[in-house]
């Protein structure tokens, strides 16, 4: 054997090949987004098909204990008006029965014994509804209106959404979304379970589509026409959002609710078709 | 919002391992590059036995070892290549910077004992998972080899 003189001269590009990392990152992610965009669209169309047929019992089970205390809120003072506001929500639950979702009876979807209507203290005029059919109005809300229709219509639109089991549907589209991501990404899926459901189950957290919420409109409607008759005043809570002084608050709700415009031209379509003379009932409250 | 802020913080430290990391390599292939001129005189070898003409060197043992860190551009391609499977070029960059490194370090120790060549060259690699669980850690790489060292320049 004969020695080298010295060393060889390490030819480059063959152990780390001279290529720009952005080519291949962008490569990569663009291919990986896709494919997870395809898996999450997938996923949340069968959530969507699936979800009406989840056991409404599996949805009571699933309520994060968050909301516990919302469901037992008793705040001193506030409970006429609680029961006040419950017994219309109740009312209309009952009425609810009488509008059937895609031809089968509403009862099966949601047992009307679940129902819990709640008063939140905020200062922002809204409404929600969540996981074990509990629904929540905020005390602004009823400061804002005037007649009953108007709170019912609130109230019909939030049971509409409980009884199309959107936040059943919302939630699980989260979890879907948040088990994707750790499956791709490799996040630490002991964390992910305990924290999930409670996190997507949140109220605020909990966001409707633009179809869930013109669905739950529709419905809504339907239920307010079976309970009263008529449709008068079914549009007051927008009426009164955007005759607001304070643009802000109106802009926050459109921003946060999608497809507002889109609700307001239904729910006046459909009012328009009532005959003159329906009348409104005033709001009283204790 | 908090997702925006999430996607922001992580689009800077992409951003910033990119810059940092790209910079970083390239000096370091630069300088990895004259060392190596400097040090081809200084023979390695992966050979066991001593050549014919160093037979009666003096000989010791000399290691060199370094440990790079990956950057968070690296870690990200890698997790994405993971995903799909092939060449993960971003790692094979650091790893090459690695060994190339630890044998200039040897041949520098070879070199400061006054030795002629170091033959039976050896590597070990290894991971030092500092945060394991985000998958970015370091990597180390020792090589190791018998240095030749003239017997008159010994004394």
């Amino acid at each position: 054997m004969t020695l080298p003189r010295g060393n060889p001269r390490i030819p480059e590009g063959i152990n780390a090949r001279d290529e720009h990392p952005v080519k291949e990152f962008l490569l990569l992610a663009a291919g990986v987004s896709a494919a997870v965009a395809a898996a999450v669209f997938a996923l949340s169309l069968a959530l969507h098909l699936l979800a009406p047929y989840i056991p409404f019992t599996w949805e009571a089970g699933a309520m994060p204990s968050a909301l516990q205390g919302l469901a037992e809120n008793d705040e001193p003072g506030t409970a006429d008006v609680q029961a006040a506001v419950a017994a219309l929500g109740k009312a209309l639950v009952a009425s609810s029965l009488e509008v059937p979702i895609d031809g089968e009876p509403a009862a099966g979807r949601v047992p009307p014994g679940y129902f819990h209507f709640a008063l939140v203290r905020m200062d922002t005029p809204n409404a929600f509804a969540t996981l074990g059919a509990n629904i929540a109005v905020t005390d602004a809300l009823l400061g804002k209106l005037e007649t009953e229709n108007g709170l019912a219509m609130v109230l019909a639109h939030e049971i509409a959404h409980v009884q199309l089991r959107h936040p059943i549907e919302a939630a699980s589209r989260g979890v879907v979304l948040q088990v994707v991501l750790a499956a791709v990404f490799g996040r630490d899926t002991g964390s992910l379970w305990s924290g999930s459901l409670s996190a997507g189950g949140v109220f605020t957290m909990l966001s409707f589509n633009r179809s869930m919420e013109l669905a739950a409109d529709r419905r809504a409607l339907q239920i307010l026409r079976a309970h009263y008759g008529h449709l008068a005043g079914a549009d007051e809570f927008f009426r009164r959002m955007q005759a607001e002084d304070d643009r802000s608050a109106w802009l926050e709700f459109a921003n946060t609710h999608p497809a507002t415009a889109r609700r307001i031209q239904l729910i006046r379509e459909a009012m328009a078709a009532d005959g003159p003379g329906a009348k409104t009932t005033p709001l009283t409250l204790p | 919002m908090s997702a925006l802020v999430q996607l922001g913080i992580f689009l800077a430290l992409l951003l910033l391992g990119f810059l940092a990391g790209r910079y970083a390599e390239s000096r370091h292939y630069r300088s990895i590059r004259e060392r190596e001129d400097t040090l081809r005189e200084l023979l390695v070898l992966g050979e066991r036995f001593p050549p014919a003409g160093m037979l009666g060197h003096e000989s010791t043992m000399v290691s060199g070892n370094v440990v790079i860190s990956v950057d968070y551009f690296k870690t990200v391609v890698a997790g994405l290549r993971n995903l799909v499977g092939g060449r993960i070029n971003a790692y094979e960059s650091l790893l090459d910077r690695a060994r190339r490194e630890a044998i200039l370090r040897m041949q520098q120790q070879a070199q400061d004992l006054g030795a002629e060549a170091v033959i039976n060259l050896k590597f070990e690699t290894a991971r030092v998972s500092g945060n394991a669980a985000q998958g970015i850690g370091s990597v180390e790489v020792l090589a190791y080899g018998t240095a030749l060292i003239p017997s008159a320049t010994r004394a």
